[in-house]
């Protein structure tokens, strides 16, 4: 960006936008109605966006007010006020006869009766139609959303606004099938746009990230959110626009049946995605080839519905072929990389690897983020030379990942009789083998496997174990930091053994957020080893031992006879003594401590990052709990017990997900399992027949009734969780998903049957279950429980469920059943 | 008598205003006073018809009341500008002058080392931003006026004061008081800085001054917009007058990938140099590693760095040295005339020094510097 605001790109990007949507409805693709209320909505958010930031520069302006993030938001305010004058000024086009009118210019005011406004024959559509839909928009969602998290280098709280605005936009495309009747031949039109919006939109999203961000930069939450917004609304809002739409599609019929369909599609996609296409092909391939699926069942279903247009339908699948043949994979990651040849780009279980080549120099990238750049021996040699320099002889060495770094060359110097290597990610593994940053020495043996989970089943005594590890960014990652581990690890020891276990890069100064961080550390291996050392490096090492530590490095390292590049010459001896007593004269007790139910470090660790970005957790907690009480305002009636299900629901997804992640680290297969059992349980639930039994409310409670026992059941199995119970803790959990998923299911079918009136049901209640999981996805995995722990975020859950229940039994009573 | 009800509509509301309100505290709370015994007038601004225009950097901040500049250590209080930065460092390190970096310089010595929060530009690479980017009332501060400052560095037995890590120049009062004090003591001051000053200023601090490294951050002016949120020609006067004042200068060029390592630019750049009489200034091309926003790049490759430094040696820039990158021999000083080893350095350690009286042991030809 050259200029500091994109008035060019906003324009030419808007006006193609609503060209576009000009288009459809002037093909009759979608109505009038639709392209304007789309722009109706995005004129609201525009606006919205750019009062309450020109507040806040008001504010900050008159009062002082020090949110550094202000700082980022001018440029962001007066980006959504061009786009707001640029739709503004498009509706006054619309409203062009009335300002005559008002100037006394009269002109014959036309029907603005729309050809959908008049009876339109309901022709059913078939169930492949929703299947359709679910599967396309699920692939979309899996593919977008990794894509998101490999080019923004995404931590958690990404992951949180990325689902949070799928769900929320999704909701707002339901809105859009209100009062509305659409012709078989638009829904058609609709589900062929769909096919190829996963595709249009990761190029879209690749090739303008290299317009709009400078170059590698890392980006804010408010510029990601931004960004994010209007890259997903051309998926979202007519994947939501399109659920309603099929349902009145099928009169006579429950929504639940066309829930069930839809999820069905979404449950195929997400086993065909998490099992085989991530390991087999590119995500533009993976776009493509759901495009291209639905696109041949839309061909197999022209046989009983002619207007299924031949010509169009075999072009986007042409299109998509091509795409599918000649994926522009490196071509369009270019702009992320520049001055680099990009060499390979890997799909691993933790992101998008890309291996690159500045000069000479190779370069790895996980999901963005560097991860090693050759002749950085500073990254090697601190962890080893700090840690195994205390001891006088080593034998066992455990390394936990980093060997790119150059690791194990600077272990062998301390001629040990066995290396362990762990390395999770097998396509890092093998790169790292490739590259020979594993050398060909037999003391060298390589796992492939989880670090915990190899000492689980296989004790040993190591002498040092170099943990080479990214920060606690993420609950999986926070698992190096927990009592758990330490209890563990303890076990697994020598006497005098040490382990290195990597801090924050600090540079010259400690800041409170991470002194409260470092604090919290240190409380945690207290119980488990009687000394600790923290030294300074280009990121921070805690050393924990049971046998003394030892500050003076470079005599220790000089004394052992070793030779380095890196400590030997840039490590001044008297400055890590002075501020490894620094660091420990800052350190306390009585902080909370870090463990696999209450991953606090985590909160630390986003606090840091927040305020890098000129956030607070307070003020972004608030920001969340605003939007939360929003989204609970857009539900009415009997709909709020949809948003109490989708709420928990998405509650009891994540909250699994985070204890299996803190517990047992990387969680690729399982997310692709508890998805899988979910949908599976949303499918048989929106089926499931149900009972004639208590009318209304009751049957709705009793519903209530059950979500709230699996939130008890969920504290239960999650204070149950050890390492001994892992077999029966999974399995608990998985089924506790599918329970789940099946309540929820059936809550679909149960409150859309009630719903009044039956038209606006399929609209309202799916909203109310998008907005609902929206805002659980938004609470629970950023905020609640890295800040107040499991078991305590199960019991605010509780509440919530509970309070949601209260409000919508009040709110039942408005609408006849 | 019955008490007043409230709706569920209106407690939601004031809960909802509350939470917002409660949102605004910490925001507030940030422009707590730093305490008054750790401000001091400010030495350069102007009362106006607006408040106070502060005269100390190019950013001219014109800063109403009880408003701070862009460095975020100037406020406004009374139409008085007041500096929150005099007494209260927040980061204190005795380090090599090497790490400065400074080759030319007492080579081998300590230096007492100081920092306290702000910055005028907001570097997206910036390594300290802790300091750089926060008030001296958000961050960690310690008590150490100017006397205590000269006395801990005696201490130490440190040779100089190095004014570093965040920006000097935004803590200017406490800077030139120290220097002040440091000289009548006679140790040395050291002034690493981004350049951003006025010449006022600048010229007055230059006499209590005795060696600088400026990071001259690239030669294009729209780098400098969007990389540093400042401009190139102010650091480009400050280059000028520091030579003219007499003070020993050096020159960082932090080479980052996709940023500054035009090899067009940086010939640009030395040509600049040379044609302005800094051919004996030494410059140091330093390696980028990821910091702060700039997370998505790679280190800068050695051979960029070795071709910016032939680029700079064929121009006529005679001391020229490649720094953060380990194993390289460009970080020895060779004399200009017989180009033998005059002082070898690894890291930040000398390992052997040629030079008699500032002169090559080897042709006598004297090295520029400050030696002893």
């Amino acid at each position: 960006m050259n200029t500091p605001y994109s008035i060019i790109p906003i324009l030419s990007g808007t006006l193609l936008a609503y060209f576009i949507t000009w288009i459809l409805s002037r093909r009759k693709w979608i109505s009038r109605n639709v392209h304007r209320q789309i722009w109706n909505i995005l004129l609201l958010i525009t606006f919205l966006f750019t009062i309450v930031l020109g507040l806040l520069l008001a504010l900050k302006a008159n009062y002082n007010l020090k949110f550094a993030f202000l700082d980022e938001a001018l440029p962001v305010h007066v980006d959504f006020g061009i786009a707001m004058s640029i739709i503004g000024l498009l509706h006054i086009f619309w409203h062009l006869n009335y300002f005559k009118r008002l100037f006394g210019k009269e002109t014959e005011r036309k029907s603005t009766k729309t050809p959908e406004e008049k009876q339109v024959y309901i022709r059913k559509t078939p169930l492949l139609f929703p299947f359709i839909l679910g599967l396309v928009t699920l692939t979309g969602q899996l593919v977008l959303f990794r894509d998101y998290l490999a080019i923004f280098g995404g931590n958690a709280l990404y992951v949180g606004i990325l689902l949070s605005l799928w769900l929320i936009l999704t909701g707002l495309g339901t809105q859009l099938a209100r009062n509305k009747a659409f012709s078989v031949t638009t829904i058609i039109r609709m589900l062929l746009l769909i096919t190829v919006l996963p595709s249009v939109s990761i190029l879209i999203i690749r090739v303008t990230h290299g317009w709009l961000f400078e170059t590698g930069t890392e980006t804010g939450p408010l510029s990601f959110a931004f960004f994010a917004l209007f890259t997903l609304a051309p998926l979202c809002l007519t994947g939501g626009l399109l659920f309603p739409v099929l349902s009145q599609h099928r009169p006579g019929e429950t929504t639940g049946l066309i829930y069930s369909w839809e999820s069905a599609g979404s449950l195929l996609s997400g086993m065909l995605f998490s099992f085989v296409w991530v390991f087999l092909i590119s995500p533009i391939q993976t776009v493509a080839l759901t495009g291209i699926i639905s696109l041949a069942l839309l061909l197999f279903l022209r046989r009983r519905m002619k207007e299924i247009p031949l010509y169009t339908t075999s072009a986007i699948t042409i299109l998509l072929v091509f795409l599918f043949i000649f994926p522009p994979e490196k071509l369009t990651r270019a702009s992320l990389f520049p001055g680099q040849q990009i060499q390979s780009i890997i799909q691993s279980i933790s992101g998008e690897l890309v291996i690159t080549k500045a000069e000479s120099q190779s370069n790895v990238f996980e999901n963005s983020r560097l991860l090693y750049s050759q002749g950085s021996p500073s990254a090697a040699e601190e962890p080893v030379h700090y840690a195994l320099s205390q001891l006088a002889r080593v034998n066992h060495i455990a390394v936990i990942s980093g060997a790119l770094t150059g690791v194990l060359s600077e272990c062998l110097k301390y001629h040990p009789n066995r290396i362990d290597y762990f390395e999770v990610n097998g396509k890092l593994l093998d790169l790292e083998k490739q590259s020979i940053t594993i050398p060909d020495d037999s003391v060298i043996h390589s796992h492939r496997t989880d670090f915990q989970r190899w000492i689980a089943q296989h004790p040993a005594r190591y002498d040092g174990v170099l943990l080479n590890i990214p920060p606690p960014e993420t609950p999986s990652a926070s698992r190096y930091y927990t009592q758990e581990f330490f209890r563990s690890i303890r076990k697994n020891l020598s006497d005098s053994g040490v382990v290195a276990i990597p801090l924050l890069s600090t540079a010259n100064y400690l800041d409170p957020t991470t002194v409260r961080l470092y604090q919290s550390v240190v409380a945690t291996i207290q119980p488990y080893f009687k000394h600790w050392l923290i030294l300074p490096g280009n990121r921070d090492i805690l050393l924990v031992s049971n046998g003394k530590l030892h500050a003076n490095i470079l005599t220790r390292v000089n004394d052992l006879g070793i030779m380095t590049n890196y400590i030997a010459y840039f490590v001044d001896e008297s400055e890590l003594v002075t501020r490894s007593h620094e660091y420990a004269e800052m350190m306390k007790d009585g902080v909370p401590t870090v463990s696999a139910n209450h991953p606090i470090a985590v909160s630390y660790f986003t606090g840091f990052w927040l305020k890098k970005h000129g956030l607070s957790y307070i003020l972004f907690g608030t920001i969340l709990f605003v939007i939360f009480i929003f989204l609970i305002s857009f539900t009415r009636g009997i709909s709020r017990s949809m948003f109490a299900a989708g709420f928990t629901a998405s509650t009891m997804e994540i909250v699994p997900l985070v204890l299996i992640q803190s517990a047992f680290g990387y969680s690729y297969y399982l997310i692709g399992v508890i998805f899988t059992l979910f949908m599976a349980g949303l499918t048989l639930g929106a089926r499931w027949k149900i009972a004639e039994g208590p009318k209304g409310n009751h049957l709705i409670y009793r519903q209530h009734i059950w979500f709230m026992l699996l939130l008890i059941l969920q504290w239960a199995i999650a204070g149950w969780l050890s390492p001994g119970r892992t077999v029966i803790y999974i399995t608990s959990e998985l089924l506790l998903i599918a329970l789940t998923g099946w309540l929820t299911g059936r809550m679909f079918q149960l409150i859309s049957s009630q719903y009044q009136p039956q038209t606006k049901a399929p609209a309202m209640v799916y909203k109310a279950d998008l907005y609902g999981s929206a805002g659980g996805a938004m609470l629970v995995s950023v905020f609640l429980v890295p800040l107040l722990g499991i078991n305590l975020t199960l019991i605010v859950l509780l509440m919530m469920h509970l309070l949601l229940t209260f409000v919508s039994k009040h709110r039942t009573s408005s609408v006849s059943t | 008598m019955k008490a007043p009800s409230i709706s569920r509509r209106t407690c939601i509301k004031t809960g909802l205003i509350g939470t917002l309100g409660m949102a605004f505290i910490p925001a507030l709370a940030a422009n707590d006073s730093v305490p008054r015994k750790y401000q001091r007038e400010a030495r350069y601004y102007k009362v106006t018809g607006r408040g106070v225009k502060c005269t100390l950097c190019p950013n001219k901040c014109n800063i109403s009341l009880n408003d701070t500049g862009d460095c975020r250590t100037r406020i406004n209080r009374d139409n008085k500008l007041y500096t929150t930065a005099y007494g209260n460092p927040c980061a204190i390190h005795i380090d090599p002058v090497e790490k400065k970096p400074l080759y030319h310089f007492l080579p081998g010595s300590r230096s007492f080392s100081i920092a306290t929060a702000g910055c005028n530009l907001v570097c997206l690479n910036c390594q300290n931003w802790q300091i750089s980017q926060a008030t001296p009332a958000e961050t960690r501060n310690q008590e150490l006026f100017p006397e205590q400052v000269v006395a801990s560095s005696i201490g130490n037995n440190c040779q100089s004061i190095a004014y570093t890590y965040a920006e000097p120049l935004v803590f200017y009062e406490y800077t030139y008081d120290s220097s002040e004090k440091a000289h009548q003591e006679g140790i040395k001051n050291i002034l690493v800085s981004n350049g951003y000053v006025n010449e006022e200023p600048l010229r007055k601090l230059a006499k209590v001054i005795d060696a600088a490294n400026i990071d001259l951050k690239s030669f294009s002016d729209d780098i400098y917009v969007r990389l540093n949120t400042g401009s190139l020609e102010p650091v480009l006067h400050t280059l000028k007058i520091l030579k003219e004042e007499g003070v020993w200068l050096e020159i960082t060029n932090l080479v980052i990938p996709g940023w500054t390592d035009d090899m067009d630019m940086i010939k640009e750049m030395c040509g600049w140099l040379t044609k302005n009489g800094f051919e004996e200034t030494p410059i140091h091309f330093s390696r980028f590693f990821p910091q702060y926003k700039l997370q998505q790049l790679p280190a800068t490759p050695a051979e960029t760095l070795t071709k910016a430094r032939n680029i700079a040696m064929q121009k006529g820039m005679k001391f020229v040295y490649i720094g953060n990158l380990p194993g390289s021999d460009a970080s020895n000083t060779l004399c200009p005339k017989c180009h033998q080893v005059v002082i070898e350095r690894k890291g930040f350690r000398i390992m052997q020094n040629n030079l008699t009286e500032g002169k090559c042991q080897f042709c006598h030809t004297p090295v520029q510097g400050v030696w002893s």
